[in-house]
């Protein structure tokens, strides 16, 4: 068990987690300087060098386009049911020592979502193709 | 015991305060290493595997058996020119990787790797768990996004609506873990395991390996990298070292989960049987089976696949729930246990023959359920060919 103030070592983990990537980064931007890794001066780039991909034809308009709202909605479902794990989770926690009280309050409220849930199901939200 | 020794050892050179802080970060030192080699590594085995599997060879000509495949890889990934497109996002572009492969890593700070050791022993070790692995959603966004590139967009936006889609199912099968163990802290789940939670959660653990799998990516719901419609999802743009990182950050990332899902029902490290090993074979076992589903099935659509979340996974997941909270407290009127008291073996046993048969008789009659049998039809009908 971590006791408090050695916390430090979740943030040296995460230091760890950055550092991995940005030196091999970093790295393979030493070899860049030293010439053993190639680099195309600016001005001698082929005309398409650093063109988007797409199907190997010149890319038509832009990428940042308005979308498909279709995608929204499944991220709003996933905000409400998020919230709804955090209340879970310390009850989850601590539910060997709460008993029936905690088991019916929770019940409760878990039936409360499924019938909010059941209504999207019912009004097609869930569906991709109305 | 190879712990106490190197504490021992230490100390002879450094004061006690020191090997406080040098102990912890050895392991953390330890630990990466081995997952980045591993990573390397797991490269090559899926390759090798997969090929077996399609009644191929596979690489076979790097160093004995082709094992340094990986190896050869990651050089040639290094060596390669970084490509920036100019339309690109370029901070974004540039961080994207590393915000991919950085969370992968994190998350092994709370796996319990052998009794009594971790490199952080948190109490709230699952929800640690959770929050660091969403951040690779954001991260594959992020990456879609900077590319200015369209099929990235498209492989991105799939693959939000995905990870955050399987992510409730995921907490909730995680969940249902916790109710039985009684605690947050990964190590003391461990523990609580008198025998394995996957007999005593099957339907759990099933929810779990589906979820983890979307979670991973993998096939086969890795529509937001299918290279047979979007070359290749949020990543398309991307080469050489930063490629490498997003390549190599999806198999520790299968790694992670795949210990996490050890930990949670295949009771961890237990039996003890020397330190890492078994902890290791089981680890293996489950990242083979994410090789094995992507050797036997076909990808899905997208809507088909958030169908499946939302609509099987999810009810399935809550009702589970309450399940297992009602037989926990049936097993302690039964068995006349004190509030807060861990579940004795025999009460894990008798809920495991109990959700065993529920289970079957649940996937038994997943097929027939009206709103389900209703969305089976839909599935056979192509969108576009309805359209």
């Amino acid at each position: 068990m971590v006791e408090s103030g050695k916390y430090w070592i979740i943030a040296a983990m995460g230091v760890a987690a950055v550092l991995v990537p940005l030196s091999l980064m970093i790295f393979s931007g030493m070899l860049q300087r030293i010439r053993i890794r190639p680099s195309t001066p600016a001005d001698q780039e082929p005309r398409f060098m650093r063109m988007t991909y797409e199907s190997g034809m010149v890319p038509t308009g832009e990428a940042n386009v308005q979308f498909n709202f279709r995608f929204y909605l499944f991220a709003l479902l996933f905000v409400i049911f998020d919230v709804e794990v955090i209340f879970l989770l310390p009850w989850a926690a601590r539910f060997l020592s709460l008993g029936w009280v905690a088991f019916i309050g929770m019940a409760i409220f878990l039936i409360l979502v499924l019938v909010g849930f059941l209504y999207e199901w019912k009004k097609e939200a869930l569906e991709w193709q109305k | 015991m190879i712990a106490e020794l190197t504490r021992e050892f230490l100390e002879n050179y450094l004061s006690t305060d020191l090997v406080d802080v040098a102990m912890p970060l050895l392991g953390l030192f330890i630990v990466v290493n081995v997952l980045l080699g591993s990573a390397v590594m797991l490269t090559y085995a899926e390759r090798r595997l997969v090929a077996r599997m399609q009644n191929r060879i596979g690489p076979n000509r790097v160093g004995p058996f082709g094992l340094l495949q990986g190896v050869a890889d990651l050089m040639k990934l290094v060596l390669k020119e970084d490509l920036t497109p100019r339309s690109a996002d370029r901070l974004v572009f540039l961080i994207a990787p590393i915000l991919f492969f950085a969370p992968a890593i994190a998350l092994f700070a709370v796996v319990p790797f052998f009794d009594g050791w971790t490199v952080a022993d948190l109490d709230a070790g699952i929800v640690y768990v959770i929050a660091v692995t969403s951040i690779s959603s954001l991260a594959a966004f992020a990456a879609g996004w900077a590319s200015n590139n369209k099929y990235s967009l498209y492989g991105a936006v799939r693959g939000v609506a995905q990870l955050v889609s399987y992510e409730v199912p995921l907490i909730l099968a995680v969940t249902s873990v916790v109710v039985l163990a009684g605690s947050l802290n990964l190590q003391e789940i461990v523990e609580a395991q008198g025998i394995p939670f996957v007999l005593v959660q099957p339907l759990g653990f099933l929810i779990m390996l589906i979820a983890v799998t979307a979670e991973l990516n993998r096939t086969p719901f890795d529509i937001n990298e299918a290279e047979s419609e979007i070359v290749a999802g949020f990543h398309t743009e991307y080469t050489g070292t930063k490629f490498a990182l997003i390549y190599g950050a999806e198999y520790v990332a299968a790694l992670g989960w795949s210990a996490v899902i050890v930990t949670l029902f295949f009771a961890g490290w237990k039996p003890d049987l020397g330190g890492v090993i078994w902890f290791g074979l089981k680890t293996s076992a489950i990242v083979f089976l994410f090789f094995w589903f992507r050797g036997t099935w076909p990808r899905v659509r997208i809507d088909q696949m958030l169908a499946l979340a939302w609509k099987v996974l999810f009810p399935l997941a809550t009702v589970n729930i309450l399940v297992t909270a009602g037989e926990v407290l049936a097993m302690q009127a039964l068995f006349s246990l004190e509030p807060g008291e861990a579940l004795p073996t025999a009460a894990l046993a008798v809920i495991a023959v109990i959700n065993i048969g529920l289970t079957v008789v649940t996937l038994a009659l997943l097929g027939r359920v009206p709103g389900l049998a209703k969305f089976d039809k839909q599935l056979a009908v192509p969108a576009e060919a309805r359209a």
